[in-house]
């Protein structure tokens, strides 16, 4: 890992934080999701690299 | 070599040179003419190919104190005895001494061209701070393992000067290779001839690793750092956020002539006036999803939001961008810690979301 101690894993390398299958709508929700997802990690005490999903 | 002797000096701490232990690591720069302590052994080593014309000694302290000045000062009373080969400690555990051995043996390196050959202890910190520029050799952390450092430190130095003439600085076909001579790699790439192409040695590595057989990598990863992790934020709703990206994402036209591949630049972009007319400069991905909705990259929208919901305080109104695509990691590095630098100076930001492809 690159020196990042909070991760979470993005959707795919063409568009981390979006998904083209999905509806404008749909699509925009899932992002919010990585975000806030993101944000948690960053109010989270971490001790070394941690990588999250947005299922964890 | 013919029947010239090498003229050797050498470098060592106060204890070594016999001026004193602890009380005496504040004494400056001392020369005596001949080997001193350990240098008995080392011009036993040299034999009758090489002379110990002079002995450097300071004292740890003094020159811990002010290692480039020292360095300078050392380097000049080094370069008065004009030698052909330059050898310092061995250090052992010493870090210090270790840090002084190093910074001698990069100095004289830089300065007079001569091969420099210095021993450590693998934890000793002057391994890592020096390794590049000097030929460490392995040693225990007790110096009664004196004798056998020295012998490979003499070993190492007489095959380092027989290669020379053949040796091309450029491809370093004779470099001797780190496990043969027990020194610290100095993560130099050296060419060497094989009898069997990339294809068919990649092809047998992998077929003797699916064998569970034992094979070599040709490639040596990157050792990447442990980094601190910051403290979490304590205040969302009270806190600015900054988004930076190293997938590509410029304002139209690039006018920071970002590289598509390979490059060494970064940006910093008013986020508002770049989603309205951008473009992508990134060879390493399929850019269309990114070009028709750029948010699928840097999350802009989500993040306009939110700010609007008061969840998170406020969005920094500048992007940081760069173009992350086969850069050797330490520009990465390097261009991380620029852009760090800017947004500790800019003072609101308490975080930054970084996304990458």
């Amino acid at each position: 890992m690159v020196g990042v101690n909070r991760i979470v894993q993005g959707r795919a390398v063409t568009n981390p934080v979006g998904d083209p299958t999905l509806t404008k709508e749909q699509e925009k929700e899932l992002r919010r999701e990585y975000v806030l997802k993101a944000l948690e990690l960053l109010q989270k005490e971490v001790d070394g690299p941690t990588v999250l999903t947005l299922e964890e | 070599m013919g029947g010239k002797k090498l003229r050797v000096v050498h470098f060592l701490n106060q204890f070594f040179g016999q001026i004193g232990s602890e009380e005496k690591a504040t004494t400056g720069f001392v020369v005596k003419e001949g080997p001193v302590g350990p240098g008995l052994a080392l011009q036993k080593e040299l034999g009758d190919r090489g002379d110990i014309v002079a002995t450097v000694i300071c004292g740890d302290d003094y020159f811990s104190a002010n290692l480039d000045k020292n360095a300078e000062e050392g380097l000049k009373l080094v370069a008065s005895y004009q030698p052909d080969l330059f050898f310092a400690g061995p250090a052992f555990a010493g870090g210090r001494y270790g840090v002084a051995c190093g910074a001698m043996c990069k100095a004289v390196s830089a300065e007079l061209g001569i091969f420099v050959i210095t021993g450590m202890y693998e934890e000793n910190p002057g391994v890592d701070l020096y390794r590049k520029y000097a030929f460490i050799c392995k040693a225990p952390n007790i110096a009664r393992g004196m004798p056998e450092v020295l012998r490979n430190m003499v070993r190492l130095a007489f095959r380092l000067i027989s290669g020379e003439k053949e040796m091309s600085i450029l491809t370093r076909e004779n470099l001797p290779k780190p496990e043969a001579y027990n020194y610290f790699s100095r993560n130099l790439l050296r060419n060497e001839y094989c009898e069997k192409t990339i294809a068919e040695r990649a092809v047998e590595k992998l077929v003797a690793k699916l064998q569970g057989k034992p094979f070599e990598s040709e490639v040596i990863p990157p050792i990447f750092e442990r980094v601190m992790p910051p403290a979490p934020i304590k205040d969302l709703s009270k806190c600015e956020i900054a988004l930076v990206s190293d997938g590509g994402l410029v304002p139209k036209g690039n006018p920071g002539r970002l590289a598509t591949r390979s490059n060494l630049k970064w940006g910093a972009y008013d986020i508002e006036a770049l989603f309205r007319e951008y473009e992508v400069t990134h060879a390493g991905y399929f850019n269309d999803h990114v070009l028709e909705r750029p948010d699928r990259l840097v999350p802009f929208d989500v993040m306009r939001d939110l700010v609007k919901e008061g969840i998170v305080g406020k969005l920094h109104r500048t992007f940081f961008s760069t173009s992350g695509n086969c850069t050797v990691s330490k520009r990465c590095g390097e261009m991380g810690e620029e852009m760090g630098a800017e947004i500790k100076k800019r003072e609101t930001i308490a975080a930054a979301i970084l996304t990458s492809t």
